[in-house]
């Protein structure tokens, strides 16, 4: 399974997620494999962790809901603070980006990179 | 789990999410965390369903989903060092105090013969109240693994299949026709760890209804269930608690 070159990758990649609105964990697992044509296939017992790691750090908030046919699940809302870092590491990601491909693509990480 | 899952099924995810969530700090966090990964498996299934896959596949692949237990229970060991923080500093102070109690003892000693058994009395007292916390820690193991044990006799009763990780090599409490919810159950001086509060387990056929076993420090209340007529056969009603 390929895995995000920040060590933080994945818990960002889930606030991410979630500032686009309030989720459960299945459906970020779901999305997460969407988003990255399932190249990132996360197993979903450790989404949970992940999860869980946020909350204990505020950055997100989680409250049980009842779903359709009274299906509770745990729905997970990106709180101001969790806002506020995913943007720094959005900007970190950015920039270590940018150096990679400065390194890799041989130029200012501008263009398309082509092989063979 | 309202819906109509088979019995085994049902018990297979029960080891997985015990297991998934032995890591996690407080029995209340832990359920709470199962609740929510059955509430996500259960997802799953429905979803396999609604593609068309047949009902015991779609429970095993909704686990197979969950990924290796042992990841999941590496990743909810908190490797936040502030959470150890606290420990480390108790610890700390208590040697500190330790060596200065020390040395004090040691001028006592020289100083007042009486006073200095005292003192000594006092850090016997101690180490007899550290002995004695240390053993009741160890009896709530014991205490686990005795639910485990129960489990995995449910498993050989249902003829579920095995987890071989949960079988300790001794013998176990028989147990009653039906559904068994073993039930933790803090005695005297004996608290309990982080151990599954509530476990599901099957009965083996021959023993009374509605029986309770009591081991050291767990009970278990048997209690009939509805399950398959064709694997499983009929349960008088409960007898009692």
């Amino acid at each position: 399974m390929p895995r995000p070159a920040s060590p933080d990758g994945y818990p960002t990649m889930c606030l991410a997620l979630l500032a686009e609105g309030p989720a459960h964990g299945y459906d970020l697992v779901a999305r997460l494999a969407e988003r990255t044509g399932a190249a990132m296939r996360l197993p979903a017992g450790l989404v949970y962790p992940i999860l869980h790691g946020l909350e204990g750090e505020a950055l997100v908030k989680a409250e049980w809901a009842e779903g359709e046919q009274g299906r509770r699940r745990r729905v997970y809302t990106l709180t101001e603070r969790g806002r506020h870092v995913l943007a720094e590491r959005t900007a970190q990601w950015e920039r270590h980006r940018r150096a990679v491909d400065r390194v890799l693509l041989g130029g200012w990480g501008v263009g398309v990179a082509t092989h063979g | 789990m309202a819906e109509q899952d088979p019995w085994s099924q049902a018990l297979g995810w029960q080891a997985y999410l015990e297991e998934a969530t032995s890591a996690i700090r407080g029995n209340a966090a832990a359920r709470a965390v199962r609740e929510e990964l059955r509430a996500h498996l259960e997802e799953v299934r429905r979803h396999l369903l609604a593609d068309g896959v047949p009902a015991e596949e779609a429970a095993a692949r909704a686990l197979e989903q969950m990924g290796e237990v042992s990841a999941v229970v590496a990743a909810f060991a908190d490797p936040r060092g502030w959470r150890r923080a606290p420990g480390a500093a108790v610890g700390g102070a208590l040697l500190a105090l330790g060596r200065r109690v020390a040395r004090w003892w040691r001028r006592i000693w020289q100083r007042r013969y009486g006073v200095g058994l005292a003192a000594g009395a006092v850090a016997l007292l101690m180490v007899g109240v550290g002995t004695g916390t240390a053993l009741a820690w160890r009896q709530a193991s014991r205490a686990e693994a005795f639910a485990r044990l129960a489990l995995a006799e449910a498993h050989a009763a249902t003829a579920a299949p095995p987890v071989h990780q949960y079988l300790p090599p001794r013998p176990v409490v028989p147990f009653a026709p039906g559904m068994c919810i073993l039930q933790s159950e803090r005695t005297g001086a004996t608290p309990l760890r982080r151990v599954p509060q509530v476990v599901q387990a099957t009965a083996r056929p021959g023993a009374p209804a509605g029986a309770v076993v009591r081991g050291p420090v767990w009970q278990v209340n048997c209690m009939p269930t509805v399950r398959s007529p064709a694997t499983h056969p009929a349960v008088p009603a409960p007898t009692g608690k």
